[in-house]
Parts: structure tokens; sequence; C-alpha cells
């Protein structure tokens, strides 16, 4: 939603097909994914993961919401700066790179999420190759778009 | 929905680029064909390769033979496709992309819950104090001094709005009849202003000058939605699309990019000028002012809404959104009606955040120039009020100079920021108070002059307290806007900055049958099974796979959603009685079920929404009342139909004749609304084809009226003058809608909506004569599902509710706060406490008067204030009668032999007028008029009145009692998710479930509560844990053993 969704306008296309991660998996692939990896449930207030963390799991926000929160001043306050809903996935740079996690996530509502080590995606690769292949191949082509998406920005849309 | 598909053109090495397809549309390297053609540089696209073609229901294409051939989502396609939202078109490397549909129209279903939505979810569980009624929590007030602050700086919405409210969220004071006088006075005003500076060229230079142009700043400043809806050239702009004259086209992409910077070229161009021509030509003047009002006039004709001049180029547009960013009077837009999306981060429509969004826009194109503008603004109005006592100065002159004061005014501004980092709200906060505080101190000393040349007092003091007011105003909108500002960013804190990466749904659903076994429905036809939760009903599976299905009562006793299971039938639940009565009228083969209620308990099973055909069956029945020869059933509703059908289901030889008002065969009463915004008229609607009365040996009187019973005689006597002899007489005539006690209703343009016939004339009505305004009395369950079927039809449509909240009689409060604050969103009005007193218009409706004196416009006037049961023959007969027809458990009348079920009558003292108890009573009557069931007559059980709204883009459900009494628990759970609503009340009584609410698309909670609340479900202590964990599953099991006696 932002403010300005005018009431003459019809639901713009949900996500943009090739935003979506693995949009033609079938049942039988997630389920497959899914059982490579170990699902969470988290109370509301519960923190997914803390800045400056250095564990590199992937996470897929199953149910519930969760906030992302920013240090702010120096009392160690925190700051919502954004929300992520049912069906989003976070911790992707960490799980390329390694670096520590930017910022504090905590679940806003009770939440289940399916994470996805290091060593529990090398289980799917030997497991099933092609879809981790596809899944890895997903991840970066939504990556690269989003650099476009950020390299474009400044000058209208040139590239 | 109607309007206009948008698509989104993506070729290889150019930027999308969005399309309203209007026309047919070819696509090709060489593109003919008499429409629009779209050019694409691609050598794997064929010189003619497919063609797009626009209706308003759906966006076809077709491949036109190509030799590559085009690819829709993925598949190759042949001949003629619908493009559905959402869906790719492919061609060489060139992608086309359904992307939406825009439209005048608001589209039925609520507002697109973003895939990254913002929803928050809490869950409260509260248990009801034993305390009889519960007052609305008494929160903690605040402090005076806070309250004060608080008001001061906005940091608290008004009761009952938003935080930035849209204009259809706000409380609108003035009907949009008296906004239209005033812009007519308005515009004459100003025609008479052009004309005067021809006549009395001083006169009118004083009047426009020395008195509008000082005080528009503080008006656009302190209560900028007034102008916005007073202002002579919006009046013009808005005008064609008042009479309906526009073409209303989509504005140039130029006009859209680039519209900023021409009304701030044209506000900084036209205020210099001022010095050194204008101030001095009346005439030059009067011809400006004469062309920007043409102007306006024609942008409107042209372009849709306010996007060709209010929203787009009006000089005095930067002026309004930078200082009306944080109105201190907020006046709601009434010029759309109804909002038709023109402009991005439209005024009108948000005005508190509209200006923000523009400043926090990721598009600097966008938010630049508007910085640009407030920057350059108190060096600029500095060095005109420097210059403007200069006399004879050159225009090229006034320009060098102005043009360097501009630029000093934006240095200072980008410095202040470099130099300490201020936000740019805060600076531009800044900037437009100082330049306002400069206008001020300037035209204070013109506006007290202005003063004493009206009314004669010299008062030259007076520009004192113009300045230190309007400081102080500054200062404080400085605060105020600073504040907002913060409250802004909460806000859209709360919207991920970057595209998050969505998994698929499938994911999810995979992740949850994982835990909860689902099973497999296939519908036939479609030939791929779908997961069905456990417990969710065949029509709501139906409903969520788009598949074609009709629904009715939703409770399997309408005859509206027959189905024939293929496969599986074991899997689900077992037909309850009022399902097996249902499908027994109906008569269909053994395989058919009722959507509804049919519920998924396992898999696989196949379902094709079409029943077979019965098989005649040998009537069981062999001990009969042979002296009974004719039955007369008086109606062909539910009560009627079902009637007829249980009599001959126990008598195989008596005459059954079933006399009907309507010119229709039994047809589905619950879904007449959409006869009115709906294209398919009847189809749909007929619950019994034709040919059952003639099955059933029913004699189908349909448009005949019975004039007269003769109770001695044992006749009915028809309008048409013939005569039916009866031995056994069941009176199931219905309601009819009240007529609301209003001077002129009856009058053209003022209908009530029962019959099918009356819908159909409202449509009809409408159209003949360019109805834009309706009003609906009455916040009933018919008042809104009418409202929302004028609103779907594209009138714009006022709620009266005599009382305090919609639906009042069936859900509690809060119920009814989700259902206003929906239809605010759709752009539907309420005013609670509205009653009506008379029609205005000579002829037709031209409007309504209220009792407390208001009066409202409209074309239609729709009566939704209640039920009057038709029971007037009776009573001339002289059949007991009180409101309606007075019955006992068995459904006798105080006259022999003479039966009455339904709408009609009058059972211990109530008229339910709902669809299962008519059912039932017309099952009563007629087993009692034959003699019973095996010599024992057959009584009336207690029903528990149920309540279901939905159609209207939000779904509702009560039954039993919605409010706790002393002594009772309730348990609530609610998502505030103001865009999908969800919201579960359950009222335990003496540890048993009396009541339940439910709010939002959930059958598994709406069938757990019903069967809990039928039964008066015992609520153990471990139900209850349960359901405070938010786990109403437990519910389910709680209903399925009946406990104690139903009361």
């Amino acid at each position: 939603m932002s403010f300005f969704d005018y009431p003459s306008e019809t639901p713009a296309a949900p996500a943009d097909p090739v935003d979506v991660l693995l949009a033609d998996a079938s049942d039988a692939e997630w389920t497959t994914l899914l059982g490579h990896t170990r699902q969470h449930r988290f109370d509301p207030g519960e923190a997914v993961m803390a800045e400056g963390d250095q564990d590199r799991s992937l996470y897929l926000v199953l149910e519930g919401q969760l906030e992302v929160l920013a240090p702010r001043g120096r009392r160690g306050a925190y700051r919502k700066i954004a929300s992520v809903a049912a069906g989003s996935v976070i911790g992707e740079l960490a799980f390329f790179d390694g670096g520590a996690r930017s910022a504090m996530v905590k679940a806003a509502t009770p939440a289940v999420l399916a994470e996805m080590s290091p060593a529990s995606f090398d289980a799917l690769a030997a497991d099933s190759p092609a879809l981790a292949r596809q899944l890895l191949f997903d991840l970066g082509r939504i990556l690269a778009r989003r650099l476009r998406a950020a390299q474009s920005a400044p000058n209208g849309g040139e590239n | 929905m109607a309007g206009t598909p948008v698509i989104e053109i993506r070729e290889p090495g150019r930027p999308p680029r969005r399309v309203h397809v209007e026309r047919a549309i070819e696509f090709g390297r060489q593109p003919a064909g008499d429409g629009e053609a779209v050019v694409l540089d691609d050598l794997a696209v064929s010189r003619r390769h497919l063609r797009l073609v626009p209706s308003p229901v759906a966006l076809s294409m077709v491949d036109l033979g190509s030799a590559n051939g085009t690819m829709v989502n993925g598949r190759r396609v042949t001949g003629r496709v619908v493009l559905e939202l959402g869906s790719v078109a492919r061609l060489g490397q060139t992608e086309i992309l359904m992307v939406g549909w825009e439209g005048d129209r608001a589209p039925a279903v609520p507002a697109p819950r973003s895939p990254a939505g913002t929803a928050t979810v809490a869950v409260a569980i509260m248990p009801t104090p034993p305390a009889p009624p519960r007052p609305p929590a008494p929160a903690r007030r605040p402090s005076p001094a806070a309250t004060l602050w608080g008001w001061l700086l906005g940091t608290v919405p008004r009761a009952g709005e938003p935080l930035f409210p849209a204009y259809t969220e706000m409380r609108r004071r003035l009907p949009i009849r008296a906004w239209h006088g005033i812009r007519i006075a308005s515009v004459v005003a100003y025609l008479a202003l052009c004309a005067g500076l021809w006549i009395r060229p001083a006169g009118g230079q004083f009047w426009f000058f020395k008195v509008i142009v000082p005080l528009l700043p503080i008006l656009f400043f302190t209560a900028p939605g007034l102008w916005r809806n007073i202002c002579p050239l919006a009046a013009a702009n808005q005008a064609p699309r008042v009479r309906g004259f526009t073409k209303a086209l989509i504005p140039p992409d130029w006009l859209r990019r680039y519209g900023a910077l021409i009304s701030i070229f044209l506000f900084f161009g036209i205020t210099s000028t001022r010095i050194a021509f204008f101030n001095a030509s009346a005439p030059g003047l009067s011809i400006l002012l004469s062309l920007t009002i043409l102007n306006a006039f024609v942008a409107g004709w042209m372009f849709k809404g306010k996007s060709g001049w209010c929203s787009s180029i009006c000089p005095l547009l930067p002026l309004q959104r930078a200082y009306g960013q944080t109105p201190f009077a907020k006046v709601p837009n009434s010029h759309c009606q109804p909002c038709v999306g023109c402009t991005k981060n439209c005024y009108d429509f948000r005005p508190s955040v509209a200006y923000q969004a523009d400043l926090h826009d990721p598009d600097p194109q966008w938010s630049a120039p508007r910085k640009l503008f407030v920057s350059a603004l108190p060096g600029f109005v500095l060095g005109f009020f420097l210059l403007v006592s200069h006399p004879g100065i050159t225009l090229p002159e006034v320009y060098l100079r102005l043009a360097a004061f501009f630029l000093g005014s934006v240095g200072l501004f980008y410095a202040v920021q470099a130099l300490t980092g201020l936000e740019t709200t805060i600076t531009v906060a800044v900037w437009a108070a100082t330049a306002i505080s400069i206008f001020y101190w300037y035209s204070g000393v013109t506006l007290a002059s202005s003063f004493a040349t009206i009314t004669g007092i010299q008062a030259a003091w007076l520009a004192w307290p113009v300045r230190v007011v309007v400081w102080a105003l500054a200062l404080l909108w400085i605060a105020r806007t600073y504040v907002k500002g913060r409250q802004y960013e909460e806000e859209t804190a709360a919207r991920p900055a970057l595209p998050v990466i969505q998994i698929s749904p499938r994911a999810k659903k995979v992740a949850q049958q994982a835990a909860s076994p689902g099973a497999e429905v296939t519908f036939a036809g479609t030939g791929k099974p779908v997961k069905a939760e456990v417990g969710m009903s065949l029509l709501a599976l139906a409903e969520r796979e788009k598949q074609p299905i009709e629904a009715g009562c939703r409770m399997g006793v309408c005859g509206a959603d027959p189905v024939a299971i293929m496969q599986g039938g074991g899997c689900l639940t077992r037909p309850d009685e009022d399902e097996q009565n249902t499908l027994r009228r109906l008569g269909f083969a053994d395989n058919t079920r009722m959507a509804c209620v049919a519920r998924v308990q396992s898999g696989p099973v196949t379902v094709a929404l079409k029943p077979e055909p019965g098989t005649p069956k040998a009537s069981a029945v062999t001990a009969y009342d042979r002296s009974i020869v004719s039955v007369v059933v008086l109606g062909n509703g539910i009560a009627g139909v079902t009637a007829a059908d249980f009599l001959r289901r126990g008598h195989p030889e008596c005459e059954i004749h079933v006399v009907g008002a309507e010119s229709h065969v039994h047809y589905n009463r619950m879904g007449i609304s959409r006869l009115v915004f709906g294209r398919s008229a009847m189809q749909g609607l007929y619950l019994l084809p034709e040919q059952w009365y003639d099955d059933h040996q029913v004699v189908a009187w349909l448009n005949t009226r019975a004039s007269r019973i003769d109770i001695a005689a044992k006749q009915v006597s028809l309008a048409t003058g013939d005569t039916l002899h009866y031995d056994r007489l069941i009176l199931a005539m219905g309601a009819s809608s009240a007529r609301p006690p209003v001077d002129g209703f009856g009058r053209d343009g003022s209908f009530v909506m029962r019959a099918a016939a009356d819908a159909m004339a409202i449509r009809a009505y409408a159209q003949e004569h360019g109805c834009r305004t309706a009003v609906v009395a009455g916040g009933g369950l018919l008042g809104l599902e009418g409202a929302h079927a004028l609103h779907e039809l594209g009138l714009d449509v006022t709620v009266l509710e005599r009382g305090g909240r919609l639906m009042g009689k069936q859900v509690d409060e809060r119920c009814s706060e989700l259902l206003h604050g929906h239809l605010a969103r759709m752009g539907l009005h309420v005013e609670y406490r509205a009653e009506s007193q008379a029609l205005a218009g000579e002829g037709r409706v031209t409007g309504v008067t209220l009792k407390d004196g208001r009066t409202l416009g409209c074309d239609i006037f729709l009566a939704a204030v209640g039920n009057r049961p038709n029971a007037d023959l009776a009573r001339d007969a002289g059949i007991a009668v009180n409101r309606g027809v007075i019955v006992n458990d068995r459904m006798q009348t105080s006259v022999p032999h003479v039966y009455a079920a339904g709408d009609v009558a009058e059972h211990d003292g109530m008229l339910l007028g709902l669809w299962p108890i008519a059912a039932k009573q017309g099952e009563v009557a007629a087993v009692n008029a034959l003699g019973g069931l095996a010599g024992q007559q057959m009584s009336l059980t207690a029903e528990v009145p149920a309540t279901i709204l939905t159609g209207v883009g939000i779904d509702l459900f009560s039954i039993g009692q919605f409010a706790a009494g002393e002594g009772d628990t309730t348990i609530v759970a609610e998502e505030r998710d103001p865009y999908d609503p969800s919201y579960r009340k359950l009222v335990i009584s003496g540890g048993r479930a009396v009541g339940a609410t439910v709010v939002g698309n959930d059958p598994e909670v709406v069938a757990a509560a019903t069967a809990a609340v039928k039964n008066r479900a015992e609520v153990t202590r471990q139900v209850l844990a349960d359901l405070r964990r938010g786990e109403w599953a437990a519910l389910r099991d709680a209903g399925r053993a009946p406990a104690g006696n139903p009361a």
C-alpha cells in the first residue's frame, strides 16, 4: 500500500514475475527445498537476527510479519525502518558474502521462518543439484536487477 | 470492472513504456491495419505480428500468423487469447505485460495488498469483565496541556480519521450542491473582475492586487482545501467533467513530466512581469486573467480529472502544495466524485502527505523542481517587494535583478543544507515560512491601506497584528511540519525501500501442508488438482480458484450452487438436514451436493460445476389423505416453493397451485443487487429450471396476483378473474420493502430493492437519466448491498443511517467500524443520525432533505428501511394478523386449513426474514397441511438467526448474540490491516458459545463458529485456552458434539 492508491485504480499486477524466487518450482520441489531447511517459530518481539551477527543463513518468511530495526541515537534505542511480510526472503546478502548483518530483525507477530544455512544449502545441492542451481540463479538474477536499478535510478533510467 | 487496459511494452534497448489500449493496436515490424500500430525494430518479429483488442471486460490478443510465434506466459499461442492481469506476452525479444486497468470506476475488489504488504498483525485477547455494559475502554486521559500541545502540533489525528486521511475519509461539512453554488459565484466574480478591469481599471486593479493577492497566501497557508474547492479556475476546469462533456484524455508524457517546471516558470514569469507591466496595465491584466481561465477550461475539457490544469500546470499549484502541506484546517476536496486517479501524489486526494511524498520521491526529476521552487521563494519575494516600489524600471532590468535574488535564495538554501545537514523537509519548511513572513511584512501594510480605502478608517497599525500573527503561525507551522515529517517517515518506514525478494506463494502452501495435510480437489474441465485446506467448503474453493459458480445463502438452503461430485464423495462432510432438503427439492442426480456446505475433509475429490439431471423416482408415499384434492400456495419465493415441494412429496395426487406475483420462476433474491451493476441480468439467478414445475405437477401462475381469499367458500380469487378452489391454503406471499415516511417518495428516481424487477428498474433508470449520485436510506444489510451495487454502477453514493453505526442490529461496534472504514475507502459516504424527510425535485428526484434540515443532492433515492409482510390479503379475509400473519409452532393460522410460512408469517412475535428459516417454515407448513408425518404434526424448532454480508468487498458473518451480556466472556482476535481486516469474536455465556462474529474471508472459522453457536457448544477450559492462543479450529471440535438442549 502507498498513500496514493487511488480508488479508481485496479490492482496492479501482482509481484513482477521476474522478482519472485523460484516462481516455477513445483510443490514437490518446494517440499524438497523446505526439507533442507530448519523451521523456527518466533514470538512477537523475539529477535531473528541482530546487527553485527556473523551467521550466513538465508531465511524464508513463511508466516507472520517481521520488523527491521536500526539503531538510533546513543542510548541503544532502535527505530523501525521497514517491515517484512510473509512470503519474503531475508538475509540474502550475508548468505553470499558472509558479511555482518546490517540491521536487527525482530518478529512483529508470531512468525515462522525457514532457515537455510550454507551447510544445508550444500546438502540441497548434493540432493537435487538442479533445484539448488535454480535457487542460486534466481537469487543472483534478482540481486543483479536490484543493482541495475540502483545504478540507473539517479539519471532517470539510462543504463 | 470497466475501463482501459494498460500494458507495459519492454523492448530491448529502450526503457519500458506504458500504453493505454483504448483501441485495437497492431504490433510488428511494419504493422498495417486500420487502428493504432506499434513498430518494433526486432528481426524476430514478423511484419504484422499480433493484434491487441480491448473491450470493457477483457484484453484479447491474436497472433496474426507470425513466423516465430507469440508466447504467453511461456506457452505458444494460437488464435485468440485473453491477456489476464499479470500475463506476459513475448514476441521476439519484446515483452508485453498486462499491468492493469485504468478506468473511471472503482474496482469491486478492495485495495490491493502489495506483496510486501504493510499489515501489522495484533492478536488481542480480552476477557470481558463481568460488569454490565462495557464502556469503551477508559483510556488514560492525557493532561490538558498535553492535549493542547498535541492539538497544536497535530500529533493526534482527528477522532475517526487516519493520520493522513484521504478526502474520502474526511468529514464532509457541506453537500456537493452547496459547493457547486459557491463555485458558480466564484466564477461569476472572476469574470466580473476581468470585465471590471476594462470598465473601472483602477477599481479592478485595487481589488485584485491590494485585496485578493495579499489574502490568497494566508488562505493557502491555513485552509488550503477551502481554496481548492472554491477556486474559480478549478471550477472552470472541472465544469466539463461535471457536465459530462470532457474528453478525459490521459495527458501526454511531457506534461506529466514537466508539469511542475511549467507551473513554476509560469508563476515566476507572471509575477516578475507584474512589476513592470501588469501593475500599470489593467487591460493587460484582464487579458491575462481571461486567458488563464480559458486555459483552465480547455484543459478540463481535454484531460482527465484535474490532470490538465489544477494538478499539473496551474501557476498557483506549487504555492498551494508547499504551503498547504500542513494545513491548519482540512477541507475535503469535493470536485473529484469519484476519484479517477489522474495524477501522481495527488494533493486533493491526500492533502497532508502529498508534498512529503513529492520531496521523498526517489525520482530526482520529480522532487528537484519542487525543492527549487521553495528554495527560491524567500529571495524572490524580497526582491519583488524591493523592486515594485521603483517606478520606471524596465522589464529586462526587472528580470535580471529578480534572477539575482532568485539565485541568491537558492544558493543559500543549498549552502545551509550542505553546512548543517538539515533534512530537506525542514529546510523547505523554514524557507517557505520565511517567504510568507517576508510577504506579510510588506503586504501587512498593503492590507492596512486597503482596509482604510474600503472602510474609510485609517489604521496603519493594522500592519503589525497581521505580521505578528503570520510569524506566529509560521513558527507553529514549521513545528507542525517537522512533526508531520517524522510521522510520514514512521509510516513509510513500514514500506521496504528496496524490493524484497519474494518467494512464490507455493512455498508457504507447501510448508503449511506439511504441518496440516490438506486434500486435493479437481474441478472437472480444468484437469488440474488444487489443494484445499481441510474444512474448506467447495464453494469457497471454487471462488478461490475463480471457477464460475453462483452463491446464495451459503447455508445449503437456497439451492444456488449445486455441484456434481464425480469422485470422492466420501471425502466430504455428510449433508445435514437442510442440505438434504434442498437437494431433494432440486431433484438432481444422487451425486449432487450444495457447494457452500460440502466441506473437504480428505481427498482426492473431483467436482463438476454442472449437476447431473436426476431420474424421476417412484414416490414412496403410500398413505396420504385422498380427501385433499387441491392445495393453493400463494407465493413463489423460497417458502412457497419449498412448501410446494413438500406437498408433492407427501401427496402424489393433489393439485398444487403456486401463485406468484413476479414474472420469474423461483430465483435467488439474495443475489439481485448484481442486477444493478452486472451485465448478465437474470442469468444465474434462477434457482429452479422452468421444467421443475411440470416435473412436479405444480401449476405455476406467474405474473399473477391473488385478489381475495374467501374462507367460507375455500376459494382464492385471482385478479385475472380465475378462481382457485382449495382444500388447504398456504400463505407465503413474503414481504415488501417498507415505504419510508418520506414526502414525495414514489416520484421517478425513488426506489426500493426487493424484487428482481426493482433492481433492473434502477439500472435502467440510471442509464436513461445519466444518474451520477444516489442516496441510500438505511445502513442495514440491504441498504449496504444496494449502496455497493449503485457504487459499482459508477454513482457517487451516500448512505443515511438513522443510528450511530452500520448494521447496528446484526454486528458489534468494532465490526461497524471496520465496515465503515472499508466503505469509506471505497468512496462511499455514510451520514449517521441522518433521517430523510422529503424528496426534492419536480417530477424526478433531484435531492433529499434530511430531518436536521440539510439537503443532499441525488439522482436516485433508494429506500432500504425494512420490510413489511404482505399480509393485507389475509387481514381482509379475516385471518388473525398482527404485523404478519400470526402462526403457531405448526405454522397454522387462526383459520383451519390455512397455513402461513416465510416472511409473511409472524412466529413467536418475530419476523426474521431469513432464507433458511423461511425454507424450514415452508416445509413445516406443507407437512402439517397434509396431516403431518405419520399422523404426527411437525413443529418448528428454534433457529439461531445468522447474518452474512458478502459481495461488497468485505466478508462479514454474524450468528446469535453479538454483544456480551452480564457475566459473559468474549474472545476477540483481530489483525489490524486496514486493507484486509480480519476480526473474530466469540461470545460465551454460562460456558457455552452463544454468538460469533467473523470479518474477513475465513470459511473454516465461520463453519466452526456456526456449528458451535447452533449447538450451544460447551466451551471447556481447554477450548478456551486454544481460542486464546488464536487456534479457532478448537471450536470445530467443540461444535461437533452438541452439548445440552438447544434453547
